[in-house]
């Protein structure tokens, strides 16, 4: 009898939580990396649910670096309730703004500040830049499910404790096409990667590249 | 009302410069050996193209100072102060002074920005490092050096910027208008001593020695001063400048401007005549590899001076044009460049010959011995003709040399 009952406790655990590995690829089939994947529920009303059940899962910190005169990472996706920290790395100050309209946003930080007192009330893009080194060009995904992640080297994307209730899958990033962008994907889970492509192919990232050759240059142009 | 307005507007960047402004102060220490074969140099009024006498010369070729104040509201100052110790002209003084306020862009990545005070027009695809110094040559092309040597002025200008990368495009533009004053005699030098090839930007105060054109003496121009103001206002009229600038893919810069000084030739004060100078400008920056670029100018105009009645005494055209390769391999970097020039006499004025046809090559090598230390040594191969040489009793059909050698510190 306890052995039944451990089997049977054990089987729903298993269902109830499972490692789902995802792996994005481009439209030749080669890794996708740096693309941000979140998971919503395919009945948004179990939305407070998930969060509720997430109150264990210490929320972590999303740092946005300025380094080497570059928003680095080019993409960060996190959700709304995870604080998000700006971190100057680099020995110049740098004067950072969004143009979003609801969100709009502008500070100077000065080399070796940060900047943690920035958040956001629902999902939503933001575009980034620095009002000093014009080439430098961040986004930022706000998301509102605890579950997403940006692609690995090999285009993966791992997520862990995920209840089997039905997910839809989407995809951002910058340089993605709309019809990507909008895409809503429903999967099964298994215990096999789950496959997507895109249907577009992705434009190239910005290089986020000083175009003067000198160390010294003053604005000039 | 005014002066309320200006204290309080004083009170404020006062008091925020002791709360968060920030400042930075950087510059270019610049000295060299050089040795000119040819005629001594316009800086003191003779005919030489170069900025250095025949024969040798050690000299502190410039000492840059750039002070800038940046403030959290969108505002900076910008401060540029230059000395000369080159043993032909000794002089320190302000370079630049402008105060500028720059809006951030908004969601469709437009953005507004302005600029007033002492500043350049933005013409020079050379000079884009500290003090409006060259990263390439330690001349500048003939044509950027009269940039440097005239054409500055007081000014507001106002510019729009369309960054592409909010639209997921490699094209940004810019679009810049400028009003201005205090550029009322632009064009005297560029007449009376044509194109030269210059590492020296003249300073706010400077005045500038006119080159010996028989007219002077007795003749029809017997009522110029000896010296040429360059930034003096007479007319009280105002300029208009305007130019576009496009930038593709990190790769391709290209500009086009419009100036015309608005000049009224009738007025002449101290000595000093008012020249109505009107020129276009093109320029070109390419990539050819990330370590390779090719830069280009093309200026042309015309410029003239009447007497208070308004008999045209002067009317020339210019032109001159450059195309430049640099190549950059670790610490070496290589530059090439040749130009030709022209000034086209169209007056009939007796013994104030403006004519001027010529050519220039120049070889150029740096070396990088740390990131603000640079060994720089260049060649400059000049040929041209000018009639009024024989004013001086020079040789119209002349070719100068200049030999150059530079230990420059950028901080």
């Amino acid at each position: 009898m306890i052995k039944f009952l451990t089997f049977i406790f054990v089987y729903i655990l298993s269902i109830g939580v499972m490692a789902t590995e995802f792996k994005v690829t481009d439209v030749l089939g080669a890794p996708a990396s740096g693309i941000a994947v979140y998971l919503i529920p395919q009945d948004e009303s179990k939305l407070n649910d998930l969060w509720a059940n997430q109150t264990n899962t210490a929320s972590t910190k999303t740092i946005i670096s300025q380094e080497n005169k570059k928003f680095s990472p080019y993409l960060s996706v996190t959700s709304k309730q995870n604080p998000i920290v700006f971190d100057n790395k680099d020995d110049i100050t740098h004067h950072i703004y969004s143009i979003d309209k609801e969100n709009s946003f502008d500070f100077k930080l000065r080399s070796g500040e940060q900047k943690s007192d920035i958040s956001f009330a629902k999902k939503t893009t933001i575009a980034m830049g620095c009002n000093i080194h014009d080439w430098m060009a961040g986004h930022l995904l706000i998301v509102d499910t605890p579950f997403y992640g940006i692609t690995n080297i090999d285009g993966k994307v791992v997520f862990s404790d995920l209840p089997d209730i039905g997910f839809k899958l989407k995809l951002f990033h910058p340089q993605l096409s709309e019809v990507d962008n909008d895409r809503e994907i429903t999967f099964t889970l298994t215990t096999k990667p789950f496959l997507v492509k895109l249907i577009e192919p992705i434009t190239a990232t910005p290089l986020q590249q000083d175009t003067s050759e000198f160390d010294f240059v003053e604005g000039y142009e | 009302m005014k002066k309320r307005a200006l204290s309080l507007l004083i009170t404020c960047l006062v008091s925020n410069v002791s709360n968060s402004a920030e400042h930075k102060l950087t510059g270019l220490i610049d000295s060299r050996v050089s040795q000119v074969d040819g005629i001594n140099s316009h800086v003191n009024g003779n005919y030489g193209k170069f900025r250095f006498d025949e024969g040798d010369n050690i000299s502190l070729s410039q000492a840059i100072v750039n002070y800038h104040l940046d403030f959290d509201i969108p505002i900076s100052l910008n401060v540029v102060a230059i000395a000369y110790a080159d043993g032909i002209d000794d002089s320190i003084g302000i370079s630049e002074a402008t105060i500028k306020y720059q809006a951030i862009p908004n969601s469709s990545g437009l953005r507004f920005s302005a600029r007033a005070g002492i500043m350049y027009p933005k013409i020079s695809l050379e000079n884009n490092a500290t003090g409006w110094t060259s990263p390439y040559t330690l001349t500048y092309s003939t044509l950027n050096s009269w940039i440097g040597e005239e054409v500055k002025h007081t000014g507001l200008e106002l510019t729009l910027d369309i960054l592409g990368k909010f639209r997921q495009s490699k094209h940004d533009v810019s679009i810049s208008a400028s009003v201005y004053k205090n550029n009322d005699t632009t064009g005297t030098l560029l007449s009376w001593r044509g194109w030269t090839q210059s590492s020296r930007q003249t300073l706010w105060h400077e005045r500038l020695p006119v080159p010996p054109v028989k007219a002077r003496f007795g003749g029809m121009l017997k009522h110029q001063a000896a010296e040429t103001d360059p930034f003096i206002e007479l007319d009280h009229r105002y300029g208009f400048e305007a130019n576009v600038f496009w930038q593709w893919n990190n790769k391709l810069k290209l500009r086009v401007g419009h100036y015309d000084n608005n000049a009224d030739t009738k007025v002449f004060k101290n000595g000093q005549y008012v020249w109505e100078t009107i020129f276009s400008h093109s320029g070109l920056s390419y990539k050819l590899t990330p370590s390779t670029t090719l830069i280009s100018q093309f200026l042309t105009g015309d410029t003239l001076m009447t007497s208070p009645w308004g008999m045209p005494v002067v009317e020339n055209d210019f032109q001159s044009a450059f195309l430049l390769i640099t190549h950059k391999n670790k610490s070496h970097r290589y530059t090439v460049r040749m130009e030709e020039f022209s000034v086209t006499d169209n007056d009939t004025t007796p013994d104030d010959d403006n004519n001027e046809y010529g050519k220039s090559a120049t070889l150029s090598y740096q070396y990088r011995f740390s990131r603000h230390l640079f060994l720089h040594a260049e060649y400059n191969w000049l040929d041209s003709t000018r009639p009024a040489r024989t004013y001086a009793n020079q040789d119209i059909q002349l070719t100068e040399q200049q030999y150059q050698l530079a230990a420059k510190y950028y901080w």
